[in-house]
């Protein structure tokens, strides 16, 4: 396995094992706050920008408190493929930065980040009116630096996409907000960070065009009543509206500002 | 994901006929094709088991048990107390080329990361009905690995429904040997057949009901055509209590948010009754096995 | 030759360099700097919590952020008490269209080896601190790298930030337990890593043979190929002098390059200092 392209390290290394302090962390306090302050049903607050990379032709940064994740979309672009194809191409690629969860990951792209790039892609094409790109590659590429919940990571990252294809000035439908919640004791925990991420006996992902009223993607794990995962919806597509507002206001900012 | 095309006027009839309730084969929009189920049926796995829907998809699932260690690194003390009592699963789904001329070449390495992630987060979760502790031999240092293989020998659409079919006739037909710790920490493995037992929960593991969104009703059980004129798949993971285990949209397009309250209220009926029909076709099968074991002749592609 | 007008943009992409040529001739760069300013830096230390270091530095456009993690790991049987610092850059595809999705490119692997090269020959943590149980366990400390806008001059970037990172690292007070082999670490990350010295980078191209720039852009490195970087540490004293490209470096422009290489430490350090103060209040 030696990687020449790389400096290498020792073969093997693996994260020592942390001791906790005996206090257990409490999820809610006895008024139903979560450990920040929040209600069960509060989102973190956002901080969504774009234009971070020069170079890229569209690119967004969000900012959910600890989660922060950068995305660069580059095309519409020639296609290499010498396949005629009448439908433009779209291709999200994931990475996580190696040092942006508990345990580090190697630089090289593995299984999860694979999945991760399929939900996204499948999330964002039922936006993009791809039927206007013949021949064309749109390139969306997703670094998370940092990683405060995988659930509500997947989430941010379709957001933030969503925006940065926004800024690349391609034609779409609607912009794709994204939202999670988690299953914990039989309540909702909407926008979950780690700590509650592990937790959780189920997941929920959700992303939602609000103005179509459609949802484009949803992924759901663990054991859950129907009821509850319907309430769950329900709440998840209420969020995506609030995030959908933030998404407008962070790309009207720069144009506001020109003028 | 499919390279096949469909012409206007195929595309047209069967939304028609979707919209009529009437579809090509002569099924309504929510019943399935019938399903044919043999288990038992690679000698060197500890369980197997092939599902084949009439005229379409075939899958093939052998189930593996092997003695691995338990991997705790880079966790907290909390999380690792939890790891060390538990056994782990481990999944892995293939198109064969065979099946298909879309999964030729590198063609299904996409589709087959897909599935395999899938497949692997419904069943290593608590939500996978197994029971993980039950895997466990020596706490914090050797267990149970169950290895999972499903492998896709013919595509005639709906494939993931077909595969967690599969795979749960192959775990009911899994028996793990015993076990007996010596001083030394020396595992013993029985050798008496008789004293092997099934993994405990199986009849908890959830399969799966793929809906499809064509017009704008929903069929279960499409095949290549229809799935051709699909605009958007959800898959409902259910298990006998009619709990969901999961959900998930495949591919592209996107679904109203009505429809989708009416999808999983679909896909749970309709999991729940084919699972009480599957497990009748399992205990027949059992029956049919025992009756073989006498006749001592076992056909591997005789299954209908 | 007939006479033609052009927009200015259409012009920079046609004749990139003659573009350039036209700004130099005035003594300012097409972004409106002097020949021997550099951009705007600025540097946000301990900006990821997943890591035991971590810094993310800004030159202009150009962004990296460098995180440290350290895991444990058996050391080398010919040295029983050393440690490891695994230095590693990302040029992912998202920074620039020039980069390709998969294995590092050129350009990465060139990065990174003298990334490692500058923290081998400079000493600047001596690997021996980084034991916890001679012969059985010591600290791995993998540095990556990751650029997340490439705009021109990224080694200058990828080495303040490597640096600021490492002084950012805190490892938490681990015990090996010898019966069950396994390293047990503390939750609170309290020990800093003690660095012999601090050293800071200054990049320059030369443009045309006698144009000295100072801190070239994206646009300026494409079409000014000789390059020379110059790091040095507090006490002045020179670490590593690279060049790369070219014929045409005279020893009076290393001279000068030396000594504005200088001038940058001491701007560089000042603003470390303040973002380390303003990091202490909060």
């Amino acid at each position: 396995m030696a990687d020449r392209r790389r400096i290498q390290g020792p073969e093997v290394s693996v994260a020592p094992i942390i001791l906790k302090s005996p206090n257990k962390i409490q999820l809610l306090d006895e008024n139903l706050c979560r450990r920040n302050g929040r209600n069960l049903e509060d989102i973190r607050s956002i901080y969504l920008k774009t234009g971070l990379i020069s170079q890229a032709n569209g690119s967004a940064f969000i900012e959910l408190s600890k989660t922060k994740i950068v995305c660069g979309v580059y095309g519409p672009r020639q296609t290499k493929i010498p396949a005629f194809s009448g439908k433009g191409n779209l291709n999200c690629e994931i990475k996580f930065a190696p040092f942006s969860c508990p345990k580090r990951r190697p630089p090289y792209r593995d299984s999860q980040e694979k999945e991760l790039s399929q939900l996204i892609y499948e999330a964002l094409t039922p936006s993009i009116r791809l039927d206007l790109l013949p021949k064309s590659t749109i390139d969306i590429y997703i670094t998370i630096l940092e990683n405060d919940g995988t659930a509500s990571c997947l989430a941010a990252a379709i957001t933030c996409a969503s925006v940065a294809v926004a800024d690349a000035g391609i034609e779409m439908l609607d912009l794709v907000p994204a939202c999670s919640a988690s299953y914990i004791n039989g309540q909702i925990f909407m926008d979950s960070d780690l700590i509650e991420e592990k937790r959780e006996s189920g997941s929920l992902v959700l992303s939602y065009m609000p103005s179509l009223k459609e949802i484009t993607h949803i992924l759901q794990s663990g054991e859950v009543e129907l009821n509850l995962t319907s309430q769950a919806i329900e709440q998840c597509t209420d969020s995506c509206s609030k995030i959908y507002s933030i998404m407008i206001d962070s790309l009207l900012l720069p144009i506001q500002n020109m003028k | 994901m499919s390279s096949s095309l469909i012409s206007p006027s195929e595309l047209d009839y069967i939304i028609r006929g979707v919209d009529d309730n009437l579809r090509a084969d002569g099924r309504g929009r929510l019943d399935y094709r019938e399903v044919i189920l043999e288990t038992g049926l690679i000698f060197q796995a500890n369980g197997s088991a092939r599902c084949r829907l009439s005229k379409g998809t075939d899958v093939l699932v052998g189930v593996k048990v092997e003695i691995g260690s338990i991997e705790i690194d880079g966790t907290d003390e909390e999380v690792a107390a939890v790891k060390a009592k538990r056994g782990r699963v481990v999944c892995n789904v293939e198109c064969s080329p065979i099946a298909s001329q879309q999964f030729a070449g590198r063609g299904a390495d996409d589709i087959n990361n897909e599935l395999t992630q899938l497949v692997d987060r419904v069943l290593n979760g608590p939500q996978g009905g197994l029971n993980l502790e039950k895997l466990c031999i020596i706490p914090g240092e050797e267990c149970w690995v169950v290895y999972i293989d499903a492998l896709v020998l013919d595509y005639g659409g709906n494939i993931l429904d077909l595969i967690f079919m599969t795979i749960r006739a192959a775990l009911y037909n899994t028996r793990v040997p015993k076990t007996v710790i010596e001083e030394d920490k020396e595992v013993e493995i029985s050798d008496d057949v008789e004293e092997w037992e099934r993994i405990e929960g199986w009849e908890l593991v959830p399969i799966s009901i793929t809906l499809n969104k064509i017009g704008t009703r929903h069929i279960v059980d499409a095949t290549v055509l229809e799935e051709l004129a699909t605009k958007a798949k959800l898959s409902v993971m259910v298990n006998k209590n009619g709990k969901i285990c999961g959900i998930q949209k495949i591919g592209g397009g996107s679904i109203e948010h009505g429809l989708l309250n009416e999808m999983m209220q679909t896909g749970r009926s309709i999991g729940q009754n084919l699972i009480l029909n599957l497990d009748k076709m399992l205990q027949k099968e059992d029956e049919i096995n025992a009756e073989r074991a006498k006749n001592d002749k076992i056909g591997f592609f005789a299954a209908a | 030759m007939s006479t033609q007008t052009y927009e200015a943009e259409t012009f920079r992409k046609l004749q990139p360099q003659e573009y350039l040529r036209k700004f130099l001739l005035k003594e300012v760069r097409p972004d409106g700097r002097e020949l021997k300013q550099f951009r705007q830096t600025t540097v946000n230390l301990g900006c990821i919590s997943t890591t035991n270091g971590s810094s993310l530095v800004r030159i202009g456009n150009t962004t990296v952020v460098c995180g440290i993690k350290a895991e444990v790991s058996v050391p080398k049987q010919t040295s029983t008490k050393e440690g490891y610092l695994v230095p590693n850059v990302e040029l992912s595809p998202m920074c620039s269209p020039k980069f390709k999705p998969g294995p590092p490119s050129e350009h990465a692997q060139v990065l990174s080896e003298n990334i490692n090269r500058l923290l081998k020959s400079a000493s600047i943590l001596d690997l021996n601190t980084l034991c916890i149980h001679e012969g059985s366990a010591v600290w791995v400390l993998y540095a990556d790298i990751v650029c997340v806008n490439y705009d021109g001059n990224v080694f200058d970037a990828c080495v303040i930030g490597l640096i600021t990172a490492l002084s950012n690292v805190k490892l938490p007070k681990a015990t090996f337990a010898e019966e069950e082999g396994l390293v047990k670490a503390t939750e609170e990350l309290l020990i800093p890593l003690n660095l012999s010295r601090l050293p800071y980078p200054a990049t320059f191209s030369i443009f045309d043979g006698q144009y000295l720039l100072v801190d070239p852009t994206e646009v300026e490195e494409s079409v000014a190929h000789e390059v020379i970087t110059i790091i040095c540490d507090e006490a002045g004293q020179i670490c590593t002098v690279w060049k790369v490209g070219g014929i045409s470096c005279t020893p009076k422009h290393l001279e000068k390059c030396i000594s504005i290489a200088r001038e940058r430490y001491i701007e560089i350090a000042a603003i470390v200092e303040n973002e380390e103060k303003s990091n202490n209040l909060i």
